[in-house]
C-alpha cells in the first residue's frame, strides 16, 4: 500500500530520533499549554499552545517562576508552591481556576502538573499542561445564573400567591366593619378603618404587580406584531387618560416585529401611561413615539414634555417598586418600569432614559430586527 | 327576598375565610342554613350525606356552593371531579362559585371550561359580590 507523502514524513521524523519527535509533537500543539518546570518551579520550555493561551513568547517567559500565571490572591495563599508540593507527594495534581495572561486578563484554566523523576526516583522537575476552558466556564456560569433566576421567579410567584390569602381575610374583615359597623364607630374609629382599607388595597396591588412581574415571559408565543397597530390599541386602552388631560400623541412610522403582542402592549402602555401621568400641571402632555433602525436593532423612543427625572434617579427608576414621588402626588406601585425592563431584556434589548428635570423625558429601548 | 335558599355550602380550609363568608351570607339573609366544611372530602360527605353527615331525615341540599381552589389533599378541581362522578339526585344543579385568592389567569380559564362551575370570584366575598350573584342566579326568589 502506498503511504501518503505527509505520513511518510512523520514516519521519518519518528525514526530519525525519538527526541525530535517528542519535541515536535509538544511544540506544535496549540490547544494546550505544555511546558516543563524545574524542581523550583522555574519555566524551562514553552510551546505554541502556551504562547497562544498565556500570551508570552518563549524568550519572555523561559527562566521565570511559574507563579507569574497566578492571581495576586492565589500567590498570596502560596497556591503555586502548594501545587508543586502536591505533585511531589502524589505524583500529579490537577485543578481548575482563574489564571492571568500576559496582558492582565484572566482565563479559566484546567491544569495538570505531573512530577518527573530520574532513574533513581529523584524529582527532576514537572510537566505542566494547561487548557483554556473560559468558554465552557462562562457557559456554565450563565446556565447557573439562568437556573437561579428561574428559582427566584418561582419564589416570587409562590410568595406573592400565598401572601394574598391572609391579606384577603384582613380585607374581608375591614369590609365587614365598613359595611355593617361604621355607624357604631366615632370619627377616629372611622378614620382608622379608612386607612386599614386603603392599606389593604395598596398591598393587594403590590402583590398583584409582583405576581404579574413573575409571570412575564413565562409562556411566550411570538407572532408578527405591527407596532403601528399595537400603539393605536394602546392609545385606545388609555383613551380616558388621554382625553381627560388633552394629551397629544404623535406617532411616527413604526416597524413590524416578531414579538409577543401582550408583552409589547404592556411595554408601550407603561411608557405612554407614564408620559401622561408625570405631566406638568400647566401644559397638556405632548408625546412623540418614533423608531429608527440602528445597526441590527430597532431603537424606539418615547418623548414627553413632562416633569422630567433627575439624573441621579435615571437608572434607579427601572428597579422593582422604586418610586420617586409620594402616593398623594402620583398613584402607582412603582413596578411599571421594572416590567418594561424585564420585557425588553427578554428580547436581548436595552432600555434607558434621557431627561432634563422640568423639560421632559425621552425613554429609549431597543428590540431586535429580523 | 320573598323566598330563602334552603342551604348555602361554604368549602374552604381557612377558618377566617369561612368566618367572613358566613357573616356575609348571614347578613344578606338569603338563607337560614349555612353549612361550613373545611375540606373537599367533608363537602362531598355532606352532599352525599355520608359519614358524620349521615343522619336520619337528611339535610337540605345547598342551592349555592362557594368553593376554594387551593386546599390540602383534595383541592377545588379534585372536588369538581368527584362531584361530576357522583350520581346526583335528579334535577339537582346547584350554583357553584369558585372563590379564590388565586389571580392566576390559568385558574380563571380552567374555571370557565368546567361546565359545573357557575362563577369565579376573587376573595374576599363581599356584600356586593353576593348581592350580584343572588340577583343573577336566583332572580325567582326575589
Amino acid at each position: 500500500m502506498k503511504m501518503p507523502l505527509q505520513a511518510k514524513h512523520l514516519q521519518e521524523i519518528i525514526h530519525r530520533s525519538n527526541e525530535e519527535y517528542y519535541k515536535k509533537m509538544v511544540e506544535e500543539i496549540t490547544d494546550y499549554a505544555i511546558f516543563l518546570l524545574d524542581p523550583a518551579g522555574i519555566i524551562r520550555t514553552w510551546n505554541k499552545g502556551a504562547e497562544r493561551i498565556k500570551g508570552y513568547t518563549s524568550e519572555e517567559i523561559i527562566g521565570q517562576h511559574f507563579r507569574i500565571f497566578y492571581t495576586p490572591a492565589d500567590r498570596k495563599k502560596g497556591l503555586p508552591e502548594k501545587l508543586l508540593q502536591q505533585a511531589v507527594t502524589f505524583g500529579k495534581t490537577n485543578m481548575e481556576g482563574w489564571r492571568v495572561r500576559k496582558d492582565g486578563t484572566t482565563f479559566w484554566a484546567n491544569i495538570v502538573i505531573t512530577a518527573l523523576h530520574d532513574n533513581t526516583g529523584n524529582n527532576i522537575g514537572f510537566t505542566k499542561i494547561t487548557k483554556d476552558l473560559t468558554d465552557r466556564k462562562l457557559m456554565e456560569d450563565v446556565r447557573q445564573l439562568a437556573q437561579k433566576n428561574k428559582e427566584l421567579e418561582q419564589l416570587v410567584y409562590i410568595t406573592s400567591h400565598d401572601l394574598q390569602e391572609p391579606l384577603s381575610s384582613i380585607t374581608g374583615f375591614a369590609n365587614i366593619l365598613e359595611q355593617y359597623y361604621k355607624g357604631q364607630l366615632d370619627e377616629d374609629g372611622r378614620k382608622y378603618l379608612h386607612y386599614l382599607t386603603q392599606s389593604c388595597a395598596h398591598m393587594s396591588n403590590l402583590i398583584k404587580a409582583l405576581l404579574d412581574y413573575s409571570l412575564i415571559g413565562r409562556e411566550r408565543k411570538l407572532e408578527r406584531v405591527d407596532c403601528n397597530q399595537l400603539v393605536s390599541e394602546v392609545t385606545g386602552n388609555l383613551y380616558h387618560a388621554i382625553h381627560e388631560n388633552s394629551a397629544k400623541i404623535i406617532v411616527g412610522e413604526l416597524p413590524k416585529l416578531d414579538a409577543n403582542f401582550i408583552e409589547l402592549e404592556l411595554l408601550f402602555q407603561n411608557l405612554i401611561g407614564n408620559a401622561i401621568k408625570f405631566r406638568k400641571k400647566d401644559i397638556s402632555p405632548e408625546i412623540t413615539i418614533k423608531a429608527s433602525k440602528r445597526n441590527d436593532v430597532w431603537e424606539f423612543s418615547i418623548h414627553d414634555n413632562g416633569i422630567g427625572i433627575d439624573e441621579k434617579f435615571q437608572e434607579k427608576i427601572f428597579n422593582i417598586f422604586q418610586r420617586l414621588h409620594n402616593k398623594s402626588e402620583f398613584e402607582g406601585t412603582g413596578i411599571g418600569l421594572a416590567h418594561c425592563k424585564k420585557i425588553v431584556s427578554l428580547y436581548g434589548g436595552n432600555i434607558w432614559v434621557e431627561s432634563t428635570p422640568g423639560e421632559g423625558s425621552t425613554f429609549h429601548f431597543t428590540l431586535p430586527c429580523d | 327576598m320573598k323566598k330563602k335558599l334552603q342551604c348555602v355550602l361554604l368549602i374552604d380550609d381557612d377558618e377566617p375565610t369561612n368566618f367572613i363568608n358566613k357573616i356575609i351570607v348571614q347578613r344578606s339573609d338569603c338563607t337560614d342554613r349555612i353549612q361550613i366544611t373545611e375540606s373537599a372530602e367533608d363537602a362531598l360527605n355532606y352532599l352525599q350525606q355520608r359519614d358524620k353527615f349521615s343522619y336520619n331525615g337528611g339535610f337540605p341540599l345547598p342551592e349555592l356552593i362557594f368553593l376554594d381552589i387551593n386546599m390540602p389533599k383534595l383541592n377545588g378541581w379534585d372536588f369538581l371531579q368527584e362531584y361530576r362522578e357522583w350520581n346526583r339526585p335528579g334535577q339537582y344543579e346547584p350554583v357553584i362559585v369558585m372563590l379564590t385568592t388565586s389571580m392566576n389567569p390559568e385558574d380563571e380559564k380552567r374555571a370557565k371550561e368546567n361546565a359545573e362551575v357557575t362563577g369565579y370570584e376573587s376573595k374576599p366575598l363581599s356584600k356586593n359580590k353576593l348581592d350580584e350573584l343572588l340577583e343573577r342566579h336566583f332572580s325567582s326568589y326575589f
